[in-house]
């Protein structure tokens, strides 16, 4: 009497047989205790006999077409624009936003290298004198009687000095020094007239007049930076707001005289604060970031469903 | 046409390709999908499942057997529908086709060449087997089918079936005794040659 699981395992070696995928070896093996053995050979025969009758169910034509029609498949072809969309804007806001932090840091480590420096100076500047500081300098024209001596009679009222002290981070000139005025070099560009690259030309030329004829006169240089952009639309704008008869930065009644406006109530502060407040990379930052992260999660749902 | 430009193209959203993939397995899925569910109507409901899902799902074939990988969405499908079937049940009063055509249908007709009598006898040993084909487990049934009704070999039966090759083998041989014991109810309907000892099936 064989056990419940030699019987299962002789089932399934004779099962094998039957469809040739034993081994030879086990073949040989079966093959020589089917010789013997009359009692596996009749297990063997009805087995095949089974196989035989279920081999024997005819094969059925399909009833119908199973072909699918573009209603059928409607489904799939609706959710894929949505899909490809989501996908498509996902990835373009997280690449926005790689290259929109990339850009930032490129801009900001010198902005703040810049700031970082300057604080010195303005804390000294504030030190020495109240702040008063105007974060303008507009220069007169040449022919209003010179230009360049940034210092110039005005000194005496301490506002050019006021004006470069505490406007040096705010038009990127802080790696200078007044002890640096010898270099002197004006890049302006005057809004009221026609070409700038002439403009500056003229400045230029007017500076070195002034160097000649003034050599006491402090000066500065301006360096056109990333943030020459936002010191010349202050600078454009101050004309319109001069309350002090001062045109383009000339001051009539002093021809003759470098003129450095000031305007201390428009504070030194202020531009600080319109370069600062509206951060644009930060809101560009935080919309493709919500893009990016809604986009996944908006596939992640749909894939889901 | 080639059948991987078919897939290619159905790949690319050519409906026509993909219908001619259809066309071509649509008899063997439906085979699979009838001898597993036992229920004609049911098998096409699985069968057109099947093939919607293919579509869907074409762009997951990674190459190989297209025909192992189609069969094994049509015995999902049946598993799905029979899942669903077991859930809400229907029994047909008699098989029927989608279309409204009933046992009459040319396919329940074995052989055309037999006299009714002779023709009665084997629609009834063809229903007893498929009785016992449907007394499975569905796994087990699912392999009997795959390799005695449909021919496939150990290995097309393992990738269709999704289970190992050892497992396929040990079920097939006691899906096969099963039926061998449950056939011994209908033995009036097996013929002298297929009946079999009573000894060998206690």
């Amino acid at each position: 009497m064989t056990s419940k699981r030699e019987w299962t395992l002789e089932l399934n070696t004779l099962s094998a047989f039957l469809d040739g995928e034993l081994k030879k070896s086990e073949r040989q093996h079966l093959q020589t205790r089917l010789a013997q053995e009359p009692e596996l050979r009749e297990r063997l025969e009805n087995l095949r006999k089974t196989k035989v009758l279920l081999g024997s169910l005819p094969h059925l034509d399909a009833p119908r077409n199973f072909t699918l029609t573009p209603e059928m498949v409607k489904v799939r072809e609706k959710k894929q624009p949505w899909s490809s969309v989501l996908q498509l804007a996902s990835a373009m806001a997280a690449v926005f936003l790689v290259a929109l932090v990339g850009l930032e840091l490129v801009l900001n480590t010198p902005h703040a290298y810049r700031a970082n420096d300057a604080m010195p100076l303005m804390e000294s500047a504030s030190d020495v004198e109240e702040p008063a500081a105007e974060p303008l300098i507009i220069w007169g024209f040449p022919d209003s009687g010179g230009l360049g001596g940034a210092g110039g009679t005005d000194m005496k009222s301490g506002v050019v000095s006021e004006s470069f002290s505490a406007e040096e981070p705010l038009v990127g000139m802080d790696d200078l020094s007044s002890d640096e005025a010898e270099e002197t070099m004006v890049e302006m560009e005057t809004p009221a007239e026609g070409e700038p690259d002439d403009a500056v030309a003229e400045m230029e030329t007017f500076a070195q007049q002034e160097e000649d004829s003034e050599a006491e006169q402090d000066s500065t240089s301006l360096e056109a930076d990333s943030d020459e952009e936002d010191s010349e639309t202050e600078m454009r704008a101050a004309p319109a707001t001069d309350e002090d008869s001062l045109i383009l930065g000339l001051n009539l009644e002093e021809s003759g005289e470098t003129i450095a406006r000031s305007e201390p109530g428009a504070g030194a502060a202020e531009p600080v604060t319109t370069a600062r407040d509206p951060n644009p990379f930060r809101l560009a930052q935080i919309i493709l970031a919500v893009i990016a992260v809604g986009g996944g999660v908006a596939l992640w749902i749909l894939r889901k469903k | 046409m080639d059948e991987n430009e078919l897939i290619n193209e159905a790949l690319d959203g050519d409906l026509t390709a993909f219908n001619s993939l259809v066309l071509h397995y649509q008899d063997l899925a439906f085979n699979v999908a009838f001898r597993i569910m036992g229920e004609h109507s049911a098998a096409g409901d699985a069968t057109q499942e099947a093939f919607i899902s293919v579509y869907q799902k074409l762009n997951q074939f990674r190459g190989g057997s297209f025909k192992a990988w189609l069969l094994r969405i049509v015995t999902n499908a049946c598993y799905d529908e029979l899942r669903r079937r077991k859930r809400q049940p229907v029994t047909p009063l008699m098989p029927e086709l989608e279309d409204g055509e009933t046992l009459e249908d040319p396919y329940w007709i074995a052989d055309d060449n037999l006299d009714p009598e002779e023709q009665t006898e084997q629609e009834e040993l063809q229903e007893a087997i498929q009785h016992c084909i449907n007394e499975l487990d569905v796994k087990f049934r699912t392999v009997l089918v795959l390799v005695d009704v449909e021919g496939m070999d150990y290995e097309t039966a393992s990738e269709v079936a999704g289970t190992p090759l050892g497992t396929v083998k040990s079920r097939l041989a006691r899906a096969r005794e099963r039926v061998q014991q449950c056939l011994q109810g209908f033995w009036e309907l097996l013929p002298d040659l297929f009946r079999l000892n009573d000894e060998d099936t206690a």
